[in-house]
């Protein structure tokens, strides 16, 4: 995702790549709070974790980053398709 | 500095848009795998927040400048242009470079004058 940015320094380069983790971080984060809500009741029974959770959070996660690689794979793609557009409104500009 | 800016708006873009198609479309667990439905649901949910986001931008876009238009006007009201020798026409146009424009010289040139009671 990265490389669809300009060529950047070293300085800027640092904070792209922070960028990426905080915003992992970030993804992180709510997928716990999305497999929380999903896979564990509200009524606390029990403080172990029951199979059916376990299992549930297994494939919570799973799912989770598989629509988070599918999202990003379309947003680039999209991304992608934006330039290219830009690029050929900015190609035909100079000829008017 | 800007291009950074648009890149984490991207990306948090791209995150809230995962949670919310996870969210809504997957409700089973019977499997690691992407049922055919929550495939289809997501790619859909996907493509709907897209189009949400290109219309939500272009909308405030839109209005934005216009509801900050009405703030200055309103600004203008509460606090009068100190030049109030220059005739109307070019004191709207004093207010193209607001930063030139300080409280404490409104107060200076008010002085000279009349006595006018200061707030």
């Amino acid at each position: 995702m990265a490389a669809s940015l300009p060529q950047l320094d070293v300085a800027k380069m640092q904070m792209v790549q922070d960028l990426e983790i905080e915003m992992m971080s970030d993804m992180y984060n709510r997928m716990t709070a999305a497999c929380h809500k999903k896979c564990i009741p509200p009524k606390y029974k029990d403080a172990e974790l029951v199979k059916g959770e376990s299992v549930c959070l297994d494939r919570c996660v799973a799912k989770y980053l598989d629509i988070h690689e599918r999202v990003g794979r379309k947003l680039t793609q999209m991304s992608l398709q934006d330039e290219e557009a830009v690029k050929k409104l900015q190609g035909e500009m100079p000829k008017m | 500095m800007d291009a950074l800016r648009n890149f984490k708006d991207f990306l948090l873009v791209f995150n809230t848009m995962s949670e919310t198609c996870f969210t809504r479309c997957v409700n089973t667990f019977q499997t690691r795998e992407l049922t055919e439905d929550e495939d289809r649901c997501v790619e859909l949910c996907s493509n709907k927040n897209i189009r949400v986001n290109h219309k939500v931008m272009s909308v405030y876009m839109e209005v934005q400048p216009l509801i900050v238009q009405k703030r200055i006007e309103e600004m203008e009201k509460l606090n009068p242009p100190a030049t109030e020798n220059v005739p109307e026409s070019v004191e709207t146009s004093n207010y193209t470079q607001p930063d030139n424009i300080t409280p404490s010289d409104s107060k200076d040139e008010t002085q000279d004058t009349s006595s006018q009671p200061q707030p």
